[in-house]
């Protein structure tokens, strides 16, 4: 006989995806604390679901840190810059 | 993929200098313009990168890092020192680009209505089935940085902005909090929000380029 989870596993099932994904994005940042990121570890282990989730936000954190390479100040801005404050310190 | 055993850190997050005794009443002008000079100018590349991402021009970017940095200049007998330049420099960028910029622009606020609760769209989230998945990493992977780049831009400027500082940039929530000038609840909320937004539109350009995404 297959395995039919009862409408009660299914809520409880559904209420811990629903608090995983809620705080996914402040685990993918590293601002739970250890207890939280503990529970959402374990969920996450548990949940393909939701492991499937997490890895999609990872890879569009690391895609956004791609794509927005270090810009470097144009060296006449720079210069600029540098005059402001002689003129400040001169005046 | 497995778990990391710690949550990614913030690692651009810039420490203060080491204790350092400024004795603000005592210090020349010249002293001081020497420590602003040490202390501000090091992130000349890294706000003229987020000014060029908030102004999408690069003549605008540099009068705003200028603006920026007149104004740093010259409330700098205010900075604390030792407490956080870094976030306080940006700070002074966000508030120059909003009240010069960003009001000739009049850009509408677009979706995610303030009455749209961040459970909501997880639970919605979790009952999509047109979301990416684990098999579409690969996909995105794949996407040009430009498509990137313009789809973080089509994000309404405040969830643009909490999601480019979070993850280009690595600033801690309470950070963010500090530069936006919000409560950490708000920049949680914008993330969320942005975040959810950036998915969809990323899985939309996925598709559109015959990759991954179709219907399980």
């Amino acid at each position: 006989m297959s395995h039919m989870p009862s409408a009660h596993h299914d809520e409880q099932a559904h209420d811990e995806c629903v608090a995983a994904l809620s705080s996914l994005q402040e685990f993918l940042h590293g601002e739970l604390d250890e207890n939280a990121a503990d529970t959402i570890r374990t969920h996450l282990q548990a949940c393909a679901t939701c492991l499937d989730s997490f890895d999609v936000e990872n890879a569009i954190s690391a895609l956004l840190r791609r794509c927005h390479p270090p810009a470097e100040a144009p060296s006449t801005l720079r210069m600029r810059i540098t005059s402001i404050r002689v003129t400040h310190f001169d005046g | 993929m497995s778990l990391p055993t710690s949550p990614q850190s913030a690692d651009a997050v810039v420490t203060p200098d080491q204790v350092e005794v400024v004795d603000l009443d005592s210090e020349t002008a010249q002293e001081r313009t020497a420590r602003f000079e040490r202390d501000a100018l090091g992130y000349l590349d890294q706000l003229y990168g987020a000014a060029l991402r908030m102004t999408r021009n690069p003549s605008d970017a540099e009068d705003l890092v200028q603006e920026t940095y007149t104004k740093a200049y010259a409330s700098f007998a205010q900075f604390t020192p030792g407490t956080n330049i870094k976030a306080w420099l940006y700070r002074i960028l966000t508030n120059t680009y909003i009240n010069t910029y960003r009001k000739a622009q009049r850009q509408p606020q677009t979706s995610g209505g303030p009455d749209v609760e961040d459970w909501q769209l997880a639970r919605a989230e979790r009952h999509s089935s047109t979301g990416l998945r684990s098999a579409e990493i690969e996909a995105l992977d794949a996407l040009p940085d430009q498509v990137v780049v313009d789809a973080l831009q089509q994000l309404s400027p405040d969830f643009r902005d909490a999601v480019y500082l979070a993850d280009v940039e690595g600033f801690a929530y309470k950070e963010i909090a500090e530069i936006m000038g919000t409560p950490i609840g708000t920049v949680m909320s914008r993330l969320n929000r942005g975040r959810s937004q950036l998915r969809n539109l990323l899985a939309d350009h996925a598709a559109g380029m015959g990759i991954g995404v179709g219907p399980r």
